[in-house]
Parts: structure tokens; sequence; C-alpha cells
């Protein structure tokens, strides 16, 4: 073996035992917490995104049967009701993007962890370290000193510590977003859970303020009415107010579901990137539950 | 616990949607229909109250979790970066082989 052979293979040795080291001693994730990371983003970007189109379906719904409750009973002649043909009384554009813009940024966050977890570096750094070996080579004095076996032995390296540097930055970024957002989608957990909750939540009730008013016109418009026609309109209306009150019983109960499993798979996630002992059941309880969701919707926009 | 002026409203609301489904009497349901508007109307001001004071919250909580956001991508691309500042050197190093084949020929 001569100089440079020598030269080299110790300095693969000692980049090598640097990367052993660095991944043993938890310079990276391991494939568990990774695991960890991915389900519960995933599970965050279902349970945002089917709540942000939830509520814009819930002002659709606040729409059409506020129409229809104005086709069959007509305008109330009390002046103490306001404006009555403001179609989307309660779920307005302005609330809806509130609300909505807090359950988007909660996907995102879910996304955003999933993307920071997802290697799409390693391939990307295999092409960068055989492009570098080969303008090594192209080098007419690099050429001469180093043999193919040792420009490979170079690109192993790169990747080898580019890879290290990879995860080690990556668990330093989940670590230190996941930590620093835990109150963020903690709060916003007890905020789902408290305005979400089929029986005391505003949302439930602001359905209810447009849907029991029109189950009422329905009712005397079905009572009263004489021919198939009438009695076809009026169950068109107790449809609009069945697919409604589905929604405030079947999916605000999984909302809040989900969120209250989101709040426990959250603290769970937090022990899980900083190494204390932790246990998967949380963030797999929170997965179910937002698949349960997600399920339930898809049922309702069926139906 | 007690119940809340709203809860109460509310199961006013679906008390008065059962009465009306059970009553066959025409100007009966129809003065239902008229007190459970007026019922709706109170509650709709109570939640207008309710929904005021938690829309801020919601403001508050997306502006956190949006910083969260853009400080992961932040890191997504410095995770991307060491992979494009190989091939920098590598482009470096073809350039600058390409300088040392000109002296050499000079």
């Amino acid at each position: 073996m001569d100089t440079s052979d020598h030269l080299t293979a110790r300095w693969c040795g000692i980049l090598t035992l640097t990367v052993l080291l660095g991944t043993f001693t938890g310079c990276a994730l391991t494939a568990k917490q990774k695991v960890a990371v991915r389900q519960f983003g995933g599970s965050a970007a279902t349970l945002g995104d089917v709540t942000s189109s939830e509520l814009r379906a819930m002002r659709d719904d606040t729409v059409k049967m506020t129409i229809e409750r104005l086709l069959l009973g007509g305008e109330s002649k009390d002046p103490n009701l306001g404006d009555q043909t403001s179609l989307d009384r309660g779920f307005e554009v302005k609330r809806i993007e509130t609300v909505s813009g807090a359950t988007r940024a909660l996907a995102a966050y879910g996304k955003s962890l999933e993307a920071l977890v997802d290697d799409m570096q390693s391939a990307e750094l295999i092409t960068a370290s055989n492009e570098f070996v080969a303008s090594l080579g192209r080098v007419p004095t690099m050429k001469e000193q180093l043999s193919d076996k040792q420009l490979e032995s170079i690109g192993t390296v790169i990747q080898d510590v580019g890879g290290f540097w990879i995860e080690w930055k990556r668990k330093q970024a989940i670590t230190t977003i996941v930590k620093e957002s835990q109150n963020a989608v903690e709060h916003l957990c007890d905020l789902l859970i408290r305005d979400f909750d089929p029986d005391k939540g505003w949302v439930a009730k602001q359905l209810q303020i447009v849907e029991d008013p029109l189950m009422a016109e329905a009712t005397n418009a079905l009572k009263d009415g004489r021919t198939y026609n009438d009695r076809k309109i009026a169950l068109e209306a107790f449809q609009f107010a069945h697919g409604s009150r589905m929604r405030r019983t079947e999916v605000l109960k999984r909302v809040i579901d989900s969120a209250t499993a989101m709040k426990k798979a959250n603290g769970t996630l937090v022990q899980a990137v900083t190494n204390s002992a932790w246990s998967f059941q949380d963030i797999q309880d929170f997965a179910q539950k937002s698949y349960s969701l997600q399920t339930a919707v898809k049922i309702i926009v069926i139906e | 616990m007690a119940e809340s002026l709203e809860e109460k409203l509310s199961a006013m609301l679906s008390n008065i949607t059962s009465l009306i489904i059970k009553t066959k009497s025409k100007s009966e349901r129809t003065k239902l229909t008229r007190q459970q508007a007026q019922i709706a109307g109170q509650l709709q001001v109570l939640i207008d109250k309710i929904v005021d004071k938690t829309l801020p919250e919601y403001e508050a909580a997306t502006k956190a979790l949006n910083a969260a956001n853009a400080e992961a991508e932040t890191a997504k691309k410095e995770l991307d970066k060491i992979a494009g500042a190989i091939k920098k050197f590598a482009s470096a190093i073809d350039k600058l082989a390409a300088l040392a084949e000109k002296v050499a020929a000079a």
C-alpha cells in the first residue's frame, strides 16, 4: 500500500467512525422517532384539512337552509329578528376565514413535519457526490495521484458526511419546531374541543339556529301540503336539515375526538423527539381518530 | 354544573321543533314557529358575542403555527442545501481544471 492509499484509508476510517458514533449517540432521529413524526404529521394534516373543508360545507349548508326556510315560510314580520335575508348569517366569510385559517395552519404544520422527516436529500446527495468525484477526476494532477478506487472512496465519504450532517440538522430542526409549537398546537386543540363540542360549542348551536327553524317550516309544509309537489318541496327542505344535523352530531363529535387525541399525541411527540420515555399508543390513537373523521365526512358527503 | 343560557335556548329550540312535529293544529304550529324564530334570534345574539371573543384566539393560534411553518420551510431548504453546495464545489473544480489546462498549454 503506497502513502496516498494509506492516507485515504485512514481518513475514510476516521470519518466512518465519526458518522457511526454520531448515529449511535443520538445525533440523528431513530427509525421509530421518524415513524412517530410522520404519523403525527399525517394525522394533523387530515384533521386540519377535513375541519377546514367541513367549515366551508357548514357555510354552504347555512346558505341553502336559509334559502329553503325563506321559500317555505317567507320573511317574518317581527322587527326584532334582524335582517333575515342575510343568507350566510352565523357562518359569514370573516368567521369562516378566521377559524379555517387556524385549521389550515394546523394542516400545513402536519405537512411541514412530514416533509422535514421524509428523506428527499439522499438521492440528491449521491448525484452531487458523483459530480464532485467526476470533477476531481478531470483535474490533471488529481488524475495522476488518485486511483479510481480512491476517488470512489472520496465519494462515499462525502455521502456519509453529508448524510450525517443532514440527519443531524433534521433532528435539530424537528426537535426545535415540535418543542416551540407545543403550546400553540395544544391551544388550538383546546379551542377546537371547546367550540366544536356538539352539545356546548358555538359551531353546533350556530347550525341549530338555522336547522331547527327549517325543520319547523318543512314540517308545516309537509302537514299542510296537498299535492305531490308540495310534499316534494317539503321533503327537499328536510333533506337539507338532515344533512346539517349529520354534520352537527357526527362530524363535530369526531373533530373533538381527534383534537383531544391530538393534544395527547402532541405531548407524546415532544417526549419522542427529545428522547425521553414515550409510548407510540397516543400517536396511533390520534391517527385512528383522524381517520374516523375523514371516513365519517366521506359517508355524509356521499349521502 | 348549571346549564348556560345558550344551552337553555338551544334545548328550547329542539323542544319546539318536536312540538311542531307532534301538533296537528295549524294555528298552534304557526304560534310555535313564531316563538321558535324569536328564540333563534335571541340565541344568535348570544352566539355572536361568544364568537367575537373567540376569533382573536384563532388568529393568535394561526400566527403561532404559521411561524412554526415558516421555520420548518427554512429548515427544509437548509437540508436541501448540502447537495447544492457539493455541486457548486464540483463546478468550481471543473473551472479550475479548465484554467489549469489553459495555463499548461500557454
